[in-house]
């Protein structure tokens, strides 16, 4: 039939009208491509320290101009985003990692003592305040960009875990589930087979947003000191840094600021387009 | 006098023409019978009428009810209209009624929404509609909620709630479709009486020719959005002057063809001994004792090799727990199932791997029984999973091709993706998937009460065919009483989870003894009555 190749084009067609996504899209590649290009060119060296260029504004030298050291602020946000995302993805896929086969496995056994051992000890980790949780695991294990991603990749394992239980419940229902257990395949198999292929979308969606709140909490603990450490740059200790001087230069807050909320923006947009994109249901109205 | 005239109506959606040139009345104490095909645009045209048509429809034509033009109304004169002149009820009535509310709030609001009542006003009438749907009170209070009631008895709630105000157009979308039987006759007696009690004019939409030759007096023949036949209904279904009617008159009627039946009684395929299955149920307070409900009570039949076996009962009856269970899907709890003599599942033992080959089923619904990411190659060699040797590539594709030929597809359909086949088609692919195995038993869950009766008699044809040529033995699970007749040699009825009655097919449906099996031969709405009558 040749209502597959229209439907092909058309999804095509939605993806660049959805002006949510596209936006979302762009300025995400935009942090992406800055993260990039700081493993190889910075505009300055970020450890570099010169206190005669200290408190310069915005100029053609430096286009968001230099801290109380004199670093170079474009160029701490440059490497600043390599460290925000580098620590937000891994710890997205941490939680993704051990998050789904958990929520698959509980699915599979559903209401047994697993299924509610392990959706219990999920509510447990839920019920901790997420930065609260993280600044619980950096005091024991000590600060470090490695222990912020151990803290929020805790984190967001009970998001994907529950998830997935959610969605693949409603897909153990379906009749060609249970033609695969006609078919003697064990109830693992079945999860990775035919049950995960099915939730990518949802999984994809979740990923986006929760990566965004992954570059928050990575901030937030950077603020307390509890991110990366020095000399290494972080969105978040800029932040804390400018925090005595916000009067007299209140630039060294809103760079990093604005930095942060307009990345997280960005991401949360694409997530909610790619969730209307994706959704079926969704797009069935549109087109 | 003509309540309702609608006048060369014309509805393309999204630029699509969907109904084409669509005239007919219904004159006030009538019941105008609408049936077709899936598609054939039988929805959209009562739709049309209560204008809740989709989005991005174009629509042109007169809608004459009562002596407004509703096309000139604007939607909050269209609002007044609905559930107070016109009201309409729905196939699903798992589904249409809010989970939340009592069956009282639900009937009194609509109530009160329209006439400005108060609440117990609303709540008198409410009272009393319900008593008229034969909800009666001492039963059936206004606090009851839709989840404590049975699918027939939403269904009468649904149309308490429509016949509240007393109407003078009431539309019924398939509704009797997703009940059994029994229930169904009690739904269609129960419109019959208000049509007469209140002179209320009745559009009933169907795909069932019986029902409309029952209740119906004049009756509109629709395929592909166009009327072909239409008139009082004794008329068109005796001369059937269009080709369309009567091959639909012929699909209802089907009896696939099948060969002398070659059963060998020496060889049992299935035996189920004293199987029983047990639901826990909820416990009513944090230390009360589980309570179990048996679904499955005891019971015990064999099937013979190339033999095929009903299995009838209502909805809830334990057909299709007793279906699971023989494919160990669910766990027994009393009783043992063989498969080919040999022991294939009990409480405490699951069957090898290797014996999954030996049974295989055929689900009801074509749209869910297919993991839509996979193509269809990948779909039905699925259950090769079960073999021991898998099968190379070149052979693979030999069994592929053999499987599809014999579901009457193309061997090169299998490169495709399931989204591409139709209902029909799917439900073909679902068996090639069953065949492909060569198993020696098939359970056919309801497999063809989700398809149109032209596309039915074509998919019971093949059953037929491949039963003989394979010497399959079926297990032929179904609410639909005539399709069982025309295909089973014997037959099992099953109510609240016990077997009542079992039997060669001809004797139990002509000579039912059990009460159970007499009062579901009576239900089955009977076509010949209706066009005599």
């Amino acid at each position: 039939m040749s209502t597959s190749i229209t439907k092909e084009q058309s999804s095509w067609k939605v993806i660049f009208r959805s002006k949510s996504f596209m936006l979302g899209a762009i300025i995400t590649s935009i942090f992406v491509l800055a993260a990039l290009i700081s493993f190889v060119w910075t505009p300055y060296d970020t450890t570099k320290i010169s206190v005669v260029d200290r408190f310069m504004f915005f100029s053609w030298d430096h286009l968001m101009g230099t801290d109380q050291l004199g670093r170079d602020i474009l160029s701490m946000i440059m490497v600043g985003a390599r460290v925000s995302m580098a620590v937000a993805f891994i710890a997205v896929g941490v939680g993704m990692f051990v998050g789904v086969p958990l929520g698959l496995y509980a699915a599979s056994q559903r209401g047994g003592l697993i299924d509610e051992i392990i959706m219990r000890g999920n509510d447990l980790i839920f019920a901790f305040p997420s930065l609260l949780l993280a600044i619980m695991i950096t005091a024991v294990f000590g600060p470090g960009a490695v222990n912020a991603i151990i803290a929020i990749g805790i984190f967001n394992i009970p998001v994907f875990a529950r998830l997935s239980r959610g969605a693949a419940l409603s897909l153990w229902k379906r009749e060609y589930i249970l033609a695969a257990q006609v078919c003697g395949k064990s109830k693992a198999r079945i999860s990775f087979e035919h049950i995960l292929p099915n939730i990518g979308n949802l999984l994809i969606v979740q990923g986006t947003i929760q990566f965004s709140l992954g570059i928050l909490a990575e901030a937030g603990l950077a603020y307390v000191g509890l991110g990366a450490q020095p000399p290494l740059p972080s969105w978040g200790r800029m932040l804390n840094e400018a925090q005595t001087l916000i009067y007299t230069h209140a630039y060294l807050a809103l760079v990093p600021g604005i930095t942060i909320v307009v990345t997280v923006l960005g991401l949360n947009l694409m997530g909610d387009g790619l969730r209307d994109l994706l959704d079926p249901k969704l797009r069935r109205i549109q087109s | 006098m003509t309540l309702l005239s609608v006048q060369n109506l014309d509805l393309s959606i999204h630029g699509k023409s969907i109904l084409k040139d669509i005239s007919f009345t219904i004159d006030t104490g009538q019941i105008l019978g609408v049936v077709g095909e899936s598609g054939s645009g039988k929805s959209l045209t009562a739709l049309s009428v209560i204008q809740l048509l989709p989005d991005g429809s174009t629509f042109d034509g007169d809608i004459e009810f009562d002596g407004i033009d509703l096309s000139k109304l604007d939607e909050s004169e269209l609002c007044g209209m609905r559930g107070n002149d016109i009201s309409m009820i729905f196939q699903e009535p798992m589904t249409a009624l809010n989970p939340v509310q009592t069956i009282g709030d639900q009937v009194s609001e609509t109530i009160r929404i329209h006439t400005g009542k108060s609440r117990s006003e609303a709540e008198k009438l409410a009272r009393q509609t319900l008593n008229r749907v034969e909800l009666p009170e001492d039963e059936f209070p206004l606090s009851r909620y839709p989840h404590d009631l049975s699918g027939g008895q939403r269904q009468r709630v649904m149309i308490a709630m429509a016949i509240a105000l007393r109407p003078k157009l009431l539309i019924a979308d398939e509704p009797t479709t997703a009940l059994d039987v029994t229930t169904q006759a009690e739904i269609l007696t129960l419109l019959k009486r208000l049509v007469d009690e209140d002179g209320l004019s009745l559009l009933l939409i169907t795909h069932d020719l019986a029902v409309v030759a029952q209740l119906a007096d004049d009756v509109l023949v629709m395929k592909d959005g166009v009327i072909v036949e239409q008139g009082n209904c004794r008329h068109v279904f005796t001369h059937r002057e269009h080709p369309y009617t009567e091959s639909l008159f012929k699909a209802s009627e089907h009896v696939p063809v099948r060969k002398a039946a070659m059963i060998d009684t020496r060889k049992t395929v299935l035996s189920v001994r004293s199987a029983s299955c047990d639901y826990v149920l909820p416990r009513k307070h944090l230390f009360a004792k589980t309570r179990k409900f048996r679904a499955v009570d005891n019971v015990s039949f064999d099937i013979f090799k190339g033999e095929n076996v009903g299995l009838v009962g209502g909805s809830g009856c334990g057909k299709s727990t007793l279906s699971r269970a023989i494919l160990s899907l669910q766990d027994l709890d009393e009783g043992e199932v063989l498969l080919n003599g040999e022991h294939y599942s009990s409480h405490s033992k699951r069957p090898e791997l290797t014996q999954r080959a030996q049974s295989q089923i055929v689900f009801q619904d074509p749209y869910s029984s297919f993991n839509p990411r996979h193509k269809v190659s990948r779909l039905i060699s699925e259950p090769f999973f079960t073999q021991e040797n898998q099968p190379s590539a070149l052979e693979l594709s030999r069994h592929l091709d053999e499987a599809l030929t014999s579901v009457g597809l193309n061997p090169s359909d299998a490169d495709k993706f399931i989204h591409e086949f139709s209902g029909g088609q799917r439900q073909r692919i679902a068996i090639a998937r069953a065949l492909i195995v060569k198993p020696s038993l098939i359970i056919l869950d309801e497999a063809v009460s989700a398809l149109d009766v032209s596309i039915r008699a074509q998919v019971l044809d093949l059953l037929a065919e491949l039963s003989a040529e394979f010497d399959l033995s079926y297990l032929f699970i179904s609410h639909d009483l005539s399709v069982v007749r025309s295909i089973t040699d014997r037959v099992l009825v099953m109510e609240r989870g016990k077997i009542v009655e079992t039997g060669r097919t001809e004797d139990v449906f002509n000579n039912p003894q059990h009460r159970y099996t007499q009062v579901l031969i009576d239900a089955i709405p009977v076509l010949d009555i209706g066009v005599s009558q």
